[in-house]
């Protein structure tokens, strides 16, 4: 199949609807703070799982799109970031309207979400192709390295605990173990439950940890006092920039689009770190760094630009490698799982106009994005407006009624709920949940592949770092882990010192 | 006497070297290995060792900076009676799911959820009504999904 012939087929209109409508939800779900892309693909997933894969898939990247753009509206508007990927947009964003100038804000905001957009997908339609013929050469010993680097790239940036990271990521693997074992098909942890044979499924549990988890930290956490503080603009001023702000913002947007694209590829480092990273690049760029943080719109333009761009970057890992790029890519390796493919590069191979469909919805979406952007700066600050109280409890039933409707299993509903329980536990003790659903994700393909290699080489470790790819996959692994490791303790001799 | 060390990293690392353990014995009764490769019993017993080892950090960690994440401050207290409630709501409506067609049990776990957030009975009433609505329209009549169990 052409792309051309992908392209007709991917401009059907019912997929073109299911796009838009994943748009419009992202849109919502982006501009309320506390419902993130994540939570909200987590929660639409199994409601997918009913359409077409073309129509569920466009959907579900519609979502998480518009998502990422419209959380750059909360943070404008009321100095909250909608999702963590737009928290370096509250930098320049409230500043802008503090000043009184809300609409150039936000129209900065649609048009350079959009431009980083087209400047990662750019990046991922000339090197995914190239990639994923290179991965074909693996076999199993490149893939056990490659989803051990996979997962302990995400708990590289884990934050500020990388034993917390550690150890959410071990106990995803461990979950990755229950069910049938994948070679020899032996039950392991089940406990004679027929319904733990398959598994613990992926998708509850991700409903569970980023839905649940995330409602019930919010009611714990509320503060009545700031809700009170919503925000009431009656006039939004100009929202398109001048020729002459157009041309003094391209060359940070170049410089942004294609760093973020690049750190988007790396498991783990989502739209939040490139943001910030493009931002501080933008101010050591400007004419005018002394307007960084007060107002400016290079500075606003440069994290626009990021933090869409970065999911160029994620599709690039996500669809060559079968290896997340942030928290998204990682559920929708669920999603597409879910439609019986597994991402990696036989998906060029067996799906080829699946993945350049793909490409084609990322585009249209953010075309859509960009226009209801546009169009809707105004409508966003009503959205602003809907109580919290109501969107939890919207999102309480769906997260049981989603979690059931994927195989009418009660069962699901039960793991979703103990995920969720854990959900806050984990979030209140500062444990990352992306290693967890990483591992999980990643367990099996770790397990059979590890044990695969060995059967090949007759039970020879060397197999693993013999190998050129898979010898730097796991030096890079070994790195990833020990860099921060030594990058704290260091930090800790030079303040003793 | 109040221990000071004993916070929740503390409590966390003690429970996980405890289910690892669990584990390692479970996996001790996997059959063994076929051929050259490690087994079923391999991948869970390495990880459970590493989970032992990376528990131990954590508790060590814990004694020295004896963080403590469960804090009961006086702006969060209200929200945890709400959040109680909330899981208590949960569990009702997961335990009668059973008893009752779906969407009565699904407009009266969101009318108690309308109640326990202090919204206006009225408005509760009207939310619950349109989103069970909504919800068992999409759910049962477009995907033909059975709601009831």
């Amino acid at each position: 199949m052409s792309w051309l012939e992908v392209l007709i087929s991917a401009l059907d209109p019912l997929v073109l609807l299911y796009l838009l409508g994943g748009v419009a939800i992202g849109m919502v779900v982006g501009t309320l703070p506390g419902l993130t892309a994540t939570m909200t693909v987590a929660l639409l997933t199994p409601l997918t799982f009913w359409l077409a894969p073309e129509q569920g898939f466009a959907m579900l990247i519609g979502v998480y799109k518009a998502a990422i753009f419209a959380g750059g509206t909360t943070a404008i508007l009321i100095n909250t970031p909608g999702t963590p990927a737009s928290i370096a947009s509250t930098f320049d964003g409230y500043e802008l309207t503090k000043q009184g100038k809300p609409g150039l804000a936000l129209g900065i905001n649609a048009i350079y979400s959009f431009l980083g957009n087209m400047i990662g997908i750019a990046i991922l339609m000339t090197i995914a192709f190239p990639i994923a013929e290179f991965a074909l050469q693996f076999s199993s010993p490149e893939y056990f390295a490659l989803a051990i680097f996979g997962i302990s790239m995400m708990i590289s940036v884990s934050g500020s605990s990388i034993l917390k990271g550690l150890i959410t990521g071990v106990i995803g693997l461990i979950l990755a173990t229950v069910g049938l074992d994948p070679m020899l098909s032996i039950p392991r942890f089940t406990f004679d439950n027929v319904h733990f044979m398959e598994g613990v499924s992926f998708i509850p549990v991700m409903i569970g940890l980023f839905g649940v988890g995330e409602i019930l930290n919010q009611i714990l956490t509320q503060d009545k006092e700031e809700k009170k503080l919503k925000p009431d603009l009656k006039d939004l001023g100009r929202v398109l920039p001048t020729l002459a702000e157009f041309k003094r913002l391209i060359p940070s947007t170049i410089m942004s689009g294609t760093l973020s694209s690049v750190i988007g590829a790396i498991p783990g480092a989502g739209g939040d770190i490139a943001s910030i990273i493009t931002w501080d690049l933008s101010k050591k760029m400007s004419k005018h760094p002394e307007e960084f943080g007060k107002g400016s719109i290079e500075g606003l333009a440069s994290t626009c630009t990021a933090n869409n761009g970065v999911i160029g970057g994620a599709f690039t890992t996500m669809l060559t490698l079968g290896i997340p790029g942030d928290a998204v890519t990682a559920v929708l390796i669920g999603s597409l799982m879910m439609y019986g493919m597994r991402p990696g590069p036989q998906l060029f191979v067996e799906e080829f106009s699946f993945v350049t469909s793909i490409m084609i919805f990322l585009v249209i979406a953010a075309v859509f994005t960009l226009i209801l952007g546009l169009m809707g700066a105004k409508l966003s600050t009503l959205i602003l407006k809907i109580d919290d109280e109501y969107i939890w409890m919207s999102v309480l039933l769906l997260c049981v009624v989603g979690s059931y409707a994927l195989n009418s299993s009660f069962y699901d509903v039960l793991i979703m709920a103990v995920s969720g329980v854990f959900g806050i536990i984990f979030k209140k003790m500062s444990f990352p949940l992306g290693p967890l659903i990483l591992g999980l994700l990643l367990g099996g393909l770790a397990e059979s592949n590890f044990r695969r290699a060995l059967t090949v080489s007759a039970g020879d470790y060397a197999i693993f770092y013999t190998r050129w790819i898979s010898g730097i996959l796991i030096l890079l692994t070994i790195l990833a882990l020990i860099t921060p490791l030594i990058g704290s303790l260091l930090k800790r001799f030079k303040s003793k010192t | 006497m109040k221990l000071k060390w004993l916070n929740s990293d503390v409590i966390a690392g003690v429970l996980l070297i405890l289910v690892s353990i669990f584990l390692i014995v479970e996996s001790l009764e996997f059959p063994d290995a076929m051929g050259t490769e490690p087994g079923p019993a391999f991948f869970p017993i390495v990880l459970s060792i590493i989970l032992i080892f990376l528990s131990i950090l954590l508790i060590i960690k814990g004694v020295k900076t004896n963080v403590r994440h469960f804090e009961i401050t006086k702006e969060i207290r209200d929200n945890i009676k709400t959040l109680g409630l909330t899981i208590l709501a949960t569990i009702l409506f997961l335990f009668f799911w059973r008893y009752l067609p779906f969407y009565i049990i699904a407009f009266l776990y969101l009318f108690s959820l309308g109640i326990i957030f202090k919204i206006k009975i009225t408005k509760a009433l009207v939310f619950s009504i349109f989103t069970t609505g909504i919800i068992y329209y999409v759910f049962s009549e477009m995907f033909l999904i059975n709601l009831n169990l």
